[in-house]
């Protein structure tokens, strides 16, 4: 017999308050060793990243001077053909400016130039001002090298003009010491996103750790203390530990392993003399000492106190979403040149229509993965899923053309599917009766992570290695995940937790039937995810392409999402629970969504095509985190209102599948319009759409506010 | 085996760190790479063209590709001021070099992979070729009727590229093993001085669930065990039941072997 | 040399032999196309080609003669002068007609006209018509009625264009100088001038250049009087002008050192379309074909109708992409008014011919 146990943060966070050590007070530790990790992880990545850019710019100095050399002598040359050969007075030269603006054109890592004549008077100067030129002090320079200007970040060199061994003017090339530093600013980006990606992966991993390693285990001692103290000395407590924790738990096991013993041989002496005794009364009064111990203590009918906890699936489920996301800056692109150049169908709908396979099924598998949960267990059905991802991904990066390309991907969409599901049934299963919203941030949580770290990091890969090897590194952490699950989680054995989910014909045609439901999924939740994937997924990553960028940017901006959401997320259900205001919130969310991309368009006159891009992106991430967590919560009014007719959980699936109809129309919606009107004016087309289903859900959610029950706040 | 807490995450971190600190240092050795090979052939490119320039200007005069004269001159002089140009050449459509700062190549043929890289290069004004042993740039000649006469091809080492990425490559690998060793022990430090309490509290715990499965009937309670049911109420709690749970039994065999002795007396 | 040998000894050895080799296949490879080249066109002979001049022989038949020698092509040049003089045209063209070369080359607006007609003549007889021809130093072969259009003349006659275009002349003009305004004197009788300056007419504007125009009076004889310059002069500096163009106009030419000194006298410069003015007089710059590479140019176009086999009235007229900028430095430094360093980076500085 096998008994699972839930963890939550919110009990963690309930220990820290307490007066108890180790055992209840693991939240505290947990934390530090979280914050220490991230502090050490935070300050050598930077230590090392300034380091190695320090090394650079003490290389890529001195070629900048030898430039400034080379280009220096050749003007001077020239200068000096002008005066002395042609014997045309330095002063007179014309059009010098002019030339110098030339050559600093051709050659951007020159910063100014400048022409003095003999007294040190400016003749020409361009690409610094006369204030900033009076102070570099060319006094101690030697002619042809270079010497650091005492106020800025110049050096400059000069080249005397001579004639018949008089100087007559004397030519200033002055380099840039923040070209270096703007030439290596790529890589800032770069490793920007790299500390953070490991940062957060540290994060991710080191709560993953202290959790499979110290909260979990503690819990399952935890629970054996407590029944100890009921004189309940039955169950062992199951634990893979090596370490402190693990001595503690097989000490404890062996405890009650030495009480059951002792025990045992009480029972036996009992037997003894029981069965040597004909008197009734003698076989009574033993009988009754052995009643007065079964009354207080019992050390039969035990269980294997396997403790787990929803965290645990938190890593893997990161794992499988960073791998997914990983492709997402340049996912379209990499399909339009796999699209063959003859095709029946236009080429807008052939690359829009992967991503749409995907999600069709990855939405067909939720109910399937469903029942495969509650019938084998989350656990199983993770790594079921793990399999075809790491397949599909592997499949990806061996890709020959567009028909293999659907293949592979289907494979992955189904793993994505299971996973997905898996993942939420594994929170369930490990919630038992605890607040379900907050069990899901668990889920959310490693969602969003997976949603920031993926798009910036595969950027990065694919600008390096190319797209293939992005696919790659996704197959290995998908392998990974599924890895992870089957070596660390203990199987919790399917427990009929989803009961109630099951939605009957007759509470869906209630829930359809309800105006605000109705409102909440069809005019709110599909126009706000089918613009996650024709524009997030499919029209962004080419209009950024289009406009000339590199993978790493791309995937830099793309991270705004994943980053605005989650970071606001939190702040804006708790606004939201405490205004109560969430069907405008829905409204509110749905049209910043849609006004968003409306940046993009040239008539607003957002000079930087990124800035522009960085706006919609940044709408997209808010509006959703206004928008979902109140969705959430006028769905479970809704429900209410049925007063039990349909469960809170049924409805909440009924909108995720709605919801994911929205997901799945994305690219079919947006190919016709990137055909008609480019990839930008699709972009601006689906904002339109977006914010033309704000007033028809406003005019809903008005109509439905004067019906009778319809009470605001119900829930709130 | 037991391998402690702290130990374990330190080597967790060590772990992240290590493949944090490897991307970041290919990213950098990478854009280094390119960063340094730019502000090469750019100054290269800046001589190769200043070079084509003045052959153009003659031949806009009229003179032979071949019979100018000044222009070894310019490349001898750009030759002697850059230790990093290995040769600097003309050559003409058919590839024959017709000026070089090594005169023993003049009449020899280009390779052919110079003459692609001069063919390919369309209407851009340079081509580039790296080449095992050296950075080639050209500049192409264009005489007044608009036709491709020749170019201008500067070899340049690659062992200063090769050189200073190479020894960039064990720097940055020494400072990432140096940085990655020092985070080792101070996160093996910092997590000891967090987990002291938690982890003596564990061992302490250990202890005393270990006494009290040696522990006699009736025995006392150690000090040690008395701080840890202070500290630690559950455990105080299951200890007791524990104890009394221990006595009970100890006494319900006592209760049984009085009653069997009783027995054994009275027959 | 100094830094090869300790980089790459080997490698260089090793690519100095391979270069070797790859030469010595080369000049085999050479060798063989030559050779087919000659049995090829069936052609042991050299080409014939009948030159008439105007006035003997210039540069450019020194180039035409360098460049023909140079790609290897056979020749054989005959060379007559019209010293000139059009009424000694028929004898020669006699003499063409009885000697059948492969091509007729013909120097000047006037030579070609006389040699091988316009289009439109109605007398077809009089001149060379079955004889492919190659004309050089003709300023305007359109407007003349030498050829339907420069990208297919229309008649076996091609040549090669020695006229910068105007909108390259102008651009070169206020690259020098922001000039405002410039003088054009000229010879109204000569059909090059008149062409000349109807296109500076329609292009000044363009570069916001403001156009006076000084047709040259008419003496008694009908031509334009040469004692008008010094008067012309002095009236286009009252008038504001900044610079004097000189165009195509052989009056002018001819008469360039009354006109240039008297250009220098009133501090104005004069900008040059053509060599003659530099070459021979105190112009201050010019944008010019070098008769030397002219004369390349039209061997160039001679190989593609010889050799080549191309037909004439299929060959656009030759056109330099680039032309030489010319500037007297002894006349820049009396006038006072510099170049740009720009322009001083890529032209050929000459002295005037001062007497």
């Amino acid at each position: 017999m096998t008994m699972a146990t839930g963890t939550t943060e919110g009990r963690e966070a309930n220990g820290t308050g307490g007066s108890g050590g180790i055992i209840s007070r693991h939240g505290a530790v947990l934390f530090r060793i979280v914050a220490l990790s991230a502090l050490l992880l935070l300050i050598s990545q930077i230590a090392f990243a300034w380091f190695s850019l320090n090394e650079f710019e003490k290389v890529l100095r001195p070629q900048l001077e030898r430039k400034a050399e080379v280009v220096g002598r050749a003007v001077g040359n020239l200068v000096r053909y002008s005066v002395d050969d042609l014997g045309f007075p330095p002063e007179r030269l014309v059009g010098v400016d002019a030339y110098f603006t030339r050559i600093m054109h051709a050659n951007p890592d020159i910063d100014f130039m400048a022409l003095l004549d003999a007294g040190g008077g400016v003749l020409s100067l361009d690409g610094i001002s006369a204030e900033d030129f009076t102070t570099i002090d060319l006094s101690e320079a030697v002619p042809g090298a270079t010497v650091p200007s005492s106020a800025s970040e110049h050096v400059a060199a000069p080249f005397p003009i001579s004639v018949d061994g008089t100087v007559v003017a004397t030519l200033i090339v002055g380099v840039s010491l923040e070209y270096v530093s703007d030439r290596l600013s790529d890589i800032y980006l770069d490793v920007i996103t790299v500390i953070v990606v490991s940062w957060l992966v540290t994060l991710e991993f080191m709560l993953f750790f202290m959790n499979t390693k110290l909260t979990t285990p503690l819990n399952g001692i935890s629970i054996a203390l407590a029944r100890g103290q009921k004189g309940v000395f039955a169950d062992r407590v199951v634990s893979r530990a090596r370490d402190e924790v693990g001595l503690v738990t097989a000490s404890i096991n062996d405890l009650i392993h030495a009480l059951q013993q002792k025990y045992d041989d009480f029972r036996f002496e009992l037997h003894e003399v029981r069965s040597a005794q004909l008197d009734k009364a003698v076989v009574q009064r033993v009988q009754a000492v052995k009643n007065r111990v079964d009354a207080r203590l019992r050390f039969s009918g035990g269980e294997d106190i396997r403790p787990s906890s929803s965290l645990q699936i938190r890593i893997p489920l990161f794992l499988l979403m960073f791998s997914e996301e990983l492709s997402r800056p340049f996912l379209p692109i990499f399909i339009s040149r796999l699209v063959p150049a003859e095709t029946t169908v236009s080429h807008e709908f052939m690359i829009g229509f992967p991503i749409t396979l995907f999600m069709f099924v990855a939405a067909v598998l939720t109910p399937f993965g469903g029942v495969l949960s509650d019938r084998f267990g989350a656990r199983r059905v993770f790594i079921l899923g793990a399999i075809p991802a790491t397949i599909g991904y592997f499949g990806t990066f061996l890709t020959q053309g567009y028909l293999d390309f659907i293949m592979w991907r289907t494979f992955s969409g189904v793993g994505y599917g299971l996973i997905f599901i898996a993942a939420q049934a594994w929170v369930a299963e490990n919630t038992r009766g605890r607040h379900m919203a907050q069990e899901m941030s668990v889920f959310v949580g490693a969602v969003f992570v997976g949603m920031i770290c993926g798009p910036p990091f595969g950027g990065i890969i694919a600008a390096r290695l190319g797209y293939e090897a992005t696919f790659l590194l996704s197959a290995g952490l998908a392998f990974v995940s599924g890895l992870i699950v089957y070596s660390m989680l203990d199987n919790s054995m399917g427990k009929r937790v989803r009961a109630g989910t099951r939605l009957g014909i007759s509470g869906a045609r209630m829930l359809l039937l309800d105006p605000r439901f109705f409102a909440v999924t069809f005019l709110a939740a599909v126009p706000g995810k089918f613009i996650v994937t024709g524009f997030f997924f499919y029209l962004l990553p080419l209009h950024l392409n289009a406009v000339g960028n590199s993978q790493s940017v791309i995937g830099w901006l793309m991270m705004l999402y994943g980053l605005s959401t989650f970071a606001l997320l939190p702040l804006v259900s708790r606004f939201a629970d405490r205004s109560g205001q969430y069907p405008v919130l829905v409204g509110l969310g749905v049209g910043l969504t849609g006004a968003g991309c409306l940046a993009i368009l040239p008539e607003l006159g957002i000079p930087n095509p990124n800035v522009a891009a960085a706006i919609s992106i940044l709408c997209l991430g808010v509006g959703h985190a206004l928008s979902l967590p109140s969705q959430l919560a006028i769905i479970q009014q809704a429900a209410a209102r049925f007063h039990g007719a349909v469960g809170p959980a049924s409805a909440i699936s009924a909108y995720r599948v709605i919801e994911r109809l929205g997901l799945v129309m994305g690219p079919l919606v947006a190919a016709p319009l990137a055909i008609a009107f480019g990839t930008a004016g699709a972009i601006v087309g689906l904002g339109l759409i977006t914010l033309a289903f704000v007033p028809f859900y406003a005019f809903a959610m008005y109509l439905s506010r004067n019906r009778p029950g319809a009470a605001m706040g119900e829930l709130s | 085996m037991t391998i402690g807490f702290s130990t374990r995450i330190a080597m967790a971190l060590a772990v992240i760190l290590s493949v944090g600190l490897g991307v970041t240092g290919i990213l950098s050795i990478q854009t280094f790479e390119r960063t340094l090979g730019e502000f090469l052939s750019t100054r290269f490119q800046f001589v190769v063209d200043d070079v084509r320039q003045r052959i153009e200007t003659q031949l806009d005069l009229g003179l032979e590709l071949s019979d100018m004269q000044n222009v070894p001159l310019i490349m001898d002089a750009y030759l002697r001021d850059d230790s990093q140009i290995l040769t600097i050449e003309v050559f003409e459509e058919t590839g024959t070099v017709v000026h070089s700062t090594d005169t023993s190549f003049v009449g020899d043929v280009v390779t052919e992979d110079w003459m692609q890289a001069w063919n390919e290069s369309g209407d851009r004004n340079n081509w580039f070729l790296f080449q095992r042993d050296a950075g080639v740039v050209g500049s192409l000649i264009r005489d007044s009727f608009d036709r491709d006469v020749g170019s201008v091809a500067l070899r340049y080492s690659r062992d200063y590229l090769d050189d200073t990425v190479r020894v960039h490559r064990s720097v940055l690998l020494g400072a990432g093993i140096v940085n990655v060793v020092i985070i080792l022990f101070l996160a093996l430090f910092g997590s000891l001085q967090v987990l002291r309490r938690p982890l003596r509290d564990l061992r302490d715990l250990n202890d005393s669930v270990r006494r009290m499965a040696a522990r006699k009937f009736g025995a006392d309670v150690d000090d040690g065990d008395s701080r840890l049911y202070d500290e630690l109420p559950e455990y105080g709690d299951f200890a007791r039941s524990v104890q009394e749970a221990q006595d009970l039994i100890s006494e319900a065999t006592a209760e049984v072997r009085r009653i069997d002795e009783e027995q054994a007396g009275r027959a | 040399m100094r830094d090869r040998g300790p980089f790459v000894p080997r490698a260089a050895v090793v690519a100095a032999l391979r270069r070797a080799a790859a030469g010595l296949a080369v000049s085999l490879l050479a060798v063989t196309i030559g050779g087919a080249q000659e049995s090829g066109s069936g052609k042991a002979d050299p080409y014939r080609i009948f030159a008439v001049l105007w006035r003997g022989e210039t540069e450019v038949e020194d180039g035409f003669r360098a460049q023909l020698t140079q790609r290897g092509v056979p020749f054989e040049l005959t060379v007559r002068s019209l010293d000139l003089d059009r009424g000694n045209a028929p004898p020669i063209i006699e003499e063409i007609r009885e000697a059948r070369p492969d091509l007729v080359y013909t120097w000047g607006t006037g030579t070609t006209t006389s040699i091988v007609g316009r289009l439109d003549e109605d007398d077809p007889d009089s001149f060379v018509r079955d004889i492919p021809g190659i004309f050089v130093l003709v300023a305007y072969p359109l407007e003349a009625g030498i050829i339907e259009n420069f990208a297919r003349p229309g008649r076996p006659v091609t040549g090669v264009s020695f006229l910068s275009p105007v909108d390259v002349q102008l651009s070169a003009i206020v690259a020098y100088h922001p000039f405002k305004t410039v003088a054009v004197i000229f010879d109204e009788t000569a059909g090059n001038s008149r062409i000349n300056v109807a296109s500076l007419r329609e292009t000044a504007p363009e570069f916001g250049l403001r156009l006076l125009e000084y047709p040259i009076p008419v003496g008694s004889d009908g031509r334009p009087d040469p004692e008008e310059l010094p008067e012309l002069v002095e009236r286009a500096k009252r008038d504001g002008a900044e610079l004097l163009y000189m165009g195509p106009d052989s009056f002018l030419a001819r008469h360039g050192d009354v006109f240039t000194a008297e250009a220098i006298r009133n501090g104005l410069p004069t900008f040059a379309a053509t060599q003659a003015p530099l070459l021979n007089s105190r112009a201050m710059f010019g944008l010019v074909t070098e008769y030397y590479t002219l004369g390349r140019l039209a061997a160039l176009q001679a190989e593609r109708i010889l050799v080549d086999e191309v037909p004439p009235e299929d060959l656009p007229v030759g056109r330099l992409s680039r032309y030489k900028l010319w500037i007297n430095r002894d006349v820049v430094q009396e006038i006072g008014l510099y170049p740009p360093l720009e322009m001083i980076a890529v032209a050929d500085f000459r002295e005037s011919a001062r007497d």
